[in-house]
């Protein structure tokens, strides 16, 4: 594997300058094409005479792909302050404590997307008067299969807003937990709890 | 250059690892090899299928005296798009992806 260091130089075709420069490599923080996220500190070369990043040494693409698995494998949203009293509230009342508040995210919008809880009349929830409110908090839920699963129940919910669909999501285990007390969800959850924390 | 000789440098550009992907101010996520998606030995395989069928070439936009090579090929059920150039000892991936 030919292995490229900080400060070697080369010839390439740089699309800003339309025309073959000098390059040098450089470590150097660059945004991925769609402008969501950047790779930090990846090597990278550089035209001498733009500045532009023009190549992107076979090497550096490990942490490429690393990236994009974080970014692929995270969610974050922005949510009314009392969206995240719910989750804590509810992952009390489940657990004693407000650490089963990811799990048990992830739980609802996996079995949601998989249909083990039917996703019908979810829209209802954007409806009610707890949808509302200035987004002030934020919602963060890391996992392997978060995104895929929230694409599954943007498809079955026909939402297509994530921050929507993390709304309805909260509102529906307002709706199980802490409202309704279904008693079979909160054993099997209580369950969960057990296996996880 | 003709298919066979484009075919047998850049695979053993691929062997070398005499790889560099092209970008432009970011990464563009469309280039599969470039984000980590394929392999350099996934890579070799999708070009080592490929017959000349769906080869062609043309001159470097910025210099006429290097050519773009393009193969089009199909490669597990999926058709595959790959455009390059040799660059010294290096072939410099332009587009990698299905």
């Amino acid at each position: 594997m030919k292995i490229i260091k900080v400060g070697d130089t080369q010839k390439a075709a740089c699309n800003h300058c339309k025309r073959f420069e000098n390059i040098t490599y450089k470590l150097r923080t660059v945004p991925f094409s769609d402008g969501k996220g950047v790779v930090k500190k990846v090597l990278v070369g550089v035209c001498d005479y733009c500045n532009s990043v023009v190549v992107l040494p076979h090497q550096s693409t490990p942490l490429v792909k690393k990236q994009l698995e974080v970014r692929r494998n995270s969610l974050e949203s922005r949510v009314p302050a009392h969206m995240v009293d719910i989750l804590n509230l509810a992952s009390v009342e489940l657990s004693g404590g407000t650490d089963f508040v990811q799990g048990l995210m992830k739980f609802y919008i996996h079995a949601l997307s998989n249909n083990d809880i039917s996703p019908i009349n979810f829209s209802k929830y954007l409806a009610s008067d707890l949808a509302g409110g200035e987004s002030q908090k934020r919602i963060s839920i890391k996992g392997r299969l978060v995104s895929e699963d929230l694409s599954r129940l943007k498809v079955l919910t026909k939402i297509d807003s994530t921050t929507d669909l993390l709304k309805g999501v909260v509102l529906k285990i307002n709706d199980d937990v802490l409202v309704n007390k279904k008693l079979k969800r909160i054993r099997t959850l209580k369950t969960v709890v057990a296996a996880t924390t | 250059m003709g298919f066979r000789e484009a075919k047998s440098r850049v695979l053993e550009c691929l062997k070398t690892g005499h790889v560099l992907h092209e970008e432009r101010n970011s990464i563009d996520l469309k280039n599969l090899f470039a984000t980590g998606s394929i392999s350099l030995d996934e890579a070799a395989c999708i070009i080592g299928r490929s017959n000349g069928d769906g080869y062609f070439s043309s001159s470097h936009h910025f210099d006429n005296t290097i050519d773009v090579h393009v193969i089009k090929t199909m490669y597990s059920n999926q058709r595959w798009y790959i455009k390059w150039y040799f660059l010294d000892s290096d072939s410099v991936f332009i587009s990698f992806h299905h």
